[in-house]
Formats: C-alpha cells, sequence, structure tokens
C-alpha cells in the first residue's frame, strides 16, 4: 500500500497593523494569499506544484493560528515562501510557522503544548493570586482542557 | 506490420490558424526530426448525441450533418514526399479522432460509427469526473487528453488510474498550450503533477496540439520539458518515444484483437518492407543449400 504524503504547516499569524480589530479569518483568503507568495518567489511553477491539495485545515481567530496542508514533496517551495507572505484580505500579518508535521494529530499534540506554555507564562507575569484566578477561571470556560 | 519508430507527436489538430496551412505544420514536424506524426480531429460531445425525434425529415437531415467526419486527407505532391524521406526514415502520419466527453451514456454512437473505424487512435478529453472514470475503466480508447480551458476539475484516485494503466491507456500532455497563456500553464503543470502523485507518471505521452508550426519544438527540448511535469530525465524522454510506439500498437489491436505476431503474405508487404522479403528468400536458400557438406562431416566421423 503506498501512501500519499502530505506536509501540515502549524503557522501563527501575527497583526502588524495598529488596529485591535480581530483578525478575520477566512481559508479561501489564506490559500489565495499562499498562491500569490508562492507565485512571486517561486514563479508560476511553484505556484502550480503546490496548489494539488492545497487546502487549511485548522483556522483559529482567537490564537490566530492556522494549519495549512500541503502535498509532501513540494512543500519545500511552500515553506520557503511562507515567510514572505506579508498581507491576508488587506490586512497587514506575519507568518509564523510553529511546527511542520506529517499527520494533523501530531500538529495538535504540538499546538497542546504550545498553548500550555503560553498559559505558564502569562501566569507567571500575574502579580497577585486575584489576576491568576481570573486567567483560570477563563480558560476553564473554553473547551480545550489545560 | 509497419510500426512507429522514433519520436511521436500524436496531436497536430486538423484545423489549425488561418494564417497556416495544415501541410507546413506537418512539415515543420517532419524537420524537427519527429518520426510518427498523428493529426487530430476532435469533435463536441453534441455530435453523438442521438435527436430522438423521428419520422420528421428536416430532423433526418441534421443527424447526417452531425455524423462524425472522415479523417482529413492531406495532399502531398512528390517534392514534399522526398523532404519526408531525407529527414525522417519513412515518417509515418496516422489520423486521430478526439471526443470531448461529459457524460458517459453517449459513447455508443461512438463505437457504432464507421468512420471511426478509419481513425488509427482514438482520444477521449473527459470534461467531468464520471466521464473520466467510464473512459479509464470501459472505454476502448487509446489516450485520455486534457484540455486546460474546458475542463474544470478532475478528481480521480489511485484505482483509477491504474485501471487506465492496465489497459493501455496513455495520459496526454499537450505542451503547446504552455506557450499560449500564463494561467492556462499553471494549470497544465498542475495536472501533469497530479499524475506524478496519483499514479507516478506512468503511461505519459507529451504532444504538442500546435496550431502553427512556430509552435512545435524539437524533441530533446521537449523532453526537458518533463522537469516542469514532474518527469524524471528518463521519463520523458519515453513519454516522447517509447510510450508513443506502445500507444500505436495498442491502437493496431483495436483492429486485430491481442496478439504476439502479425501474419502478412510476402506479396502484400508495403515498399518500404520489401527487403524482410528478399531476406526470407536469401535465408531459405541458404538453409537448403547448407545440410550436405554437414552430413559428409557427420560420416567421415563417424568413420
Amino acid at each position: 500500500m503506498v501512501r500519499y504524503k502530505n506536509r501540515y504547516f502549524t503557522a501563527e499569524i501575527i497583526p502588524l497593523d495598529s488596529t485591535t480589530q480581530p483578525l478575520n479569518l477566512k481559508t479561501y483568503d489564506i490559500v489565495t494569499s499562499i498562491l500569490n507568495v508562492t507565485e512571486q518567489i517561486h514563479g508560476e511553477f511553484g505556484a502550480a506544484a503546490i496548489k494539488n491539495g492545497l487546502e487549511v485545515k485548522y483556522c483559529n481567530q482567537s490564537t490566530q493560528i492556522a494549519v495549512i496542508r500541503c502535498r509532501h514533496g513540494p512543500h519545500r517551495l511552500l515553506a520557503s515562501s511562507l515567510p514572505f507572505l506579508s498581507t491576508i484580505s488587506k490586512r497587514k500579518v506575519q507568518l509564523q510557522s510553529i511546527y511542520t508535521g506529517a499527520t494533523m494529530v501530531k500538529c495538535f499534540k504540538f499546538l497542546k503544548k504550545f498553548h500550555q506554555e503560553k498559559i505558564n507564562e502569562a501566569l507567571k507575569t500575574c502579580k497577585t493570586e486575584q489576576e491568576k484566578n481570573n486567567v483560570m477561571e477563563i480558560m476553564s470556560k473554553t473547551n480545550y482542557e489545560i | 506490420m509497419n510500426t512507429v519508430q522514433g519520436f511521436c507527436d500524436f496531436n497536430i489538430p486538423s484545423q489549425c490558424s488561418p494564417t497556416t496551412t495544415l501541410k507546413d505544420v506537418v512539415l515543420r514536424a517532419v524537420k524537427l526530426g519527429y518520426g510518427a506524426i498523428a493529426i487530430n480531429t476532435t469533435i463536441d460531445e453534441d455530435v453523438l448525441i442521438i435527436t430522438k425525434k423521428k419520422g420528421n425529415k428536416k430532423n433526418e437531415a441534421i443527424e447526417e450533418k452531425k455524423d462524425i467526419p472522415p479523417p482529413p486527407k492531406l495532399n502531398f505532391t512528390e517534392k514534399d514526399l522526398d523532404l519526408i524521406k531525407i529527414h525522417g526514415k519513412n515518417v509515418k502520419i496516422l489520423h486521430r479522432l478526439t471526443v470531448m466527453l461529459s457524460d458517459p451514456a453517449n459513447t455508443q454512437k461512438l463505437i457504432q460509427s464507421v468512420n471511426t473505424k478509419s481513425y488509427d487512435l482514438i482520444a477521449v478529453c473527459p470534461t467531468t469526473s464520471a466521464a473520466f472514470l467510464h473512459a479509464a475503466a470501459n472505454m476502448d480508447i487509446d489516450i485520455i487528453t486534457y484540455h486546460p480551458t474546458e475542463v474544470k476539475e478532475l478528481r480521480f484516485n489511485r484505482k483509477h488510474y491504474r485501471q487506465a494503466t492496465e489497459r493501455g491507456i496513455f495520459f496526454e500532455i499537450p505542451y503547446s498550450f504552455m506557450l499560449r497563456d500564463s494561467t492556462i500553464r499553471k494549470k497544465i503543470i498542475q495536472m501533469s503533477h497530479l499524475y506524478h502523485s496519483i499514479g507516478k507518471s506512468r503511461n505519459i505521452i507529451i504532444s504538442s496540439g500546435a496550431l502553427t508550426p512556430l509552435e512545435l519544438r524539437n524533441p530533446y527540448d521537449v523532453a526537458n520539458l518533463g522537469l516542469l511535469l514532474g518527469l524524471t530525465e528518463g521519463e520523458s524522454r519515453s513519454a516522447l518515444n517509447l510510450s508513443g510506439r506502445s500507444v500505436a500498437l495498442h491502437a493496431i489491436t483495436r483492429k486485430t484483437g491481442k496478439c504476439v505476431s502479425f501474419i502478412v503474405e510476402t506479396d502484400k508487404l508495403v515498399p518500404e518492407e520489401q527487403w524482410k522479403a528478399k531476406e526470407m528468400r536469401d535465408a531459405e536458400e541458404r538453409l537448403l543449400g547448407e545440410p550436405e557438406p554437414k552430413k559428409m562431416k557427420m560420416e567421415t566421423a563417424k568413420i
């Protein structure tokens, strides 16, 4: 049995403009901006090569994280052009790829760890017990386990 | 049997652009060193749809008009024929029929038509996934081709691709579309990468589809295009060379049935193959002449 190999890029989308509006992420916008950037860097060949199987599998507005699927092989073209991505649907952004995995499960395992570390950092900055409790309360309301 | 040898270009449209003639394109291809050329007649699907109204004479007239056209005839002068023989040894010119197919139900008339049998190669350009699957699994064809502007999205998996390759069907990538437009270029590269990822680029042929003589390229240049299309060096060379030969052989088996060898009377051989008959005669003479001295030797040895 031959496997159809994929690569999943987990990337953090950081807005760079001064407005505090939440990022209105749509999967279609992300895909088109990725295709545009790859065409700039690697030309028509690069854009055509990654287009098969390119999909945004997961994208979360509140955590600003997206998981992008790409075929194994041309995924290197995609990875090398991700740092140049600067706009998604007219918003100035920066893309920080934080993990490259072969399955979605591995990506989410990593994300869980990643968020746990972020919470620890947030707790460190808290000065009083009251603030710490507030943070924990907010987190307990979400569906994710800490 | 006259088989195809050398580089093949199985897609030269019979309706070329108004500024040139088909003859110019063919002669240019021969000059570039192609050993086999197929002249392609493309028909739309509505030719195959049989109008159901009967009794009305007007309708019958329309039906007759919509029949599959016979292959176009090429009138070469003696000068042209000489040119063909100088640059490539006996260039083969085949006729090919391409059907744009969107509904798998419409294939019945294609098989029944008398004119279909006069074509050497039969190709299908499926515009929907259903048509693709039908063509790969059931239809008796040689080539599945791809048209970047007519076809929107094709979805198929490894099983369907393998079905087609096991039945000897080849997948065609026309390169002259890539010379015309940027978006079309991207589409063709994408499609050939899909063939690469799904079927490991098995059974691929690269052909031109050139409307003018300037759109044709040297076979070695075309082989270099393979890098863009996700083929290795050897694969892209065989996509022009060996695969073309097997396409032509597969087309012959449609008329004869599956076979390993082929018997022809020596009197009916093509002038290019007359040497075979001569060789056979010589060999026979040699065989008939030789046995006597051998026997002599045997006898002397026994004594």
